[in-house]
């Protein structure tokens, strides 16, 4: 990868990678809101309001920083599987992109119950269920920008390999 | 993904890291496991608020 795409698939990267966590956190205090508030017309406006923040924006920045991830890492030295940190970003990822999947049914019942005044069986529990989930995705996603930025130490045994047969070329 | 590759050229420092697993690494899997074991405790036990009617 030449040095000018690298950079253009970095900063792709970047800003989906940070707008994620960002826009989970939105999605997070509008669920509380929903929790907390007795106003129907708050809760008529929150839980559309969050389905669609997670078809429109969350969805697509978690494939997009799965996707940008992935180029940005193959097209450098980093590797998808060479370092630890890498590896165990991608395995945040990818079942967070899932557990996202299976939540959006929950979110789509949340606002059709809303549109329809509250009425349906165990609304508090999916209200609690999307809390929770939020809550914890946004530790996670903090987690996975905190090994970006401090990129801790350790080569996995096919990185090493690589980075030996690399040097027996040179 | 700036910085490139940071452990080639030490060699004694890329050796030791390539051969065991660092203990962040360690320490990561195992709260990995202990929160989705946890998670499934709580899921049998009937207490995680995940909804089963939708």
């Amino acid at each position: 990868m030449s040095p000018g795409l690298r950079k253009l698939a970095l900063t792709a990267h970047v800003v989906t990678s940070v707008g994620f966590p960002g826009a989970v956190a939105c999605f997070l205090v509008l669920a509380i809101v929903g929790v907390v508030t007795r106003d129907m017309d708050v809760i008529r406006a929150v839980y559309p309001a969050m389905a669609v923040l997670a078809w429109l924006v969350i969805v697509p920045l978690c494939f997009a920083t799965l996707i940008t991830g992935i180029v940005s890492s193959l097209g450098t030295n980093w590797g998808l599987l060479r370092y630890y940190w890498v590896v165990v970003k991608l395995l945040i990822t990818v079942p967070s992109a899932l557990i996202l999947l299976v939540h959006m049914r929950p979110i789509e019942f949340m606002a059709d119950a809303a549109l329809a005044n509250m009425s349906g069986e165990n609304l508090g529990e999916v209200q609690l269920q999307l809390v929770l989930a939020s809550g914890a995705a946004v530790l996670v996603l903090v987690v996975a920008t905190a090994l970006s930025v401090y990129k801790p130490r350790g080569l996995t045994p096919y990185g090493a390999r690589k980075l030996d047969e690399q040097r027996s070329q040179i | 993904m700036s910085e490139q590759g940071s452990e080639s050229g030490r060699g004694p420092l890329r050796r030791l890291s390539a051969g065991r697993t660092p203990t962040w690494v360690k320490l990561f899997g195992l709260a990995a496991v202990a929160v989705i074991v946890l998670f499934f405790a709580l899921h049998f036990a009937g207490l995680a608020p995940v909804s089963h009617q939708i």
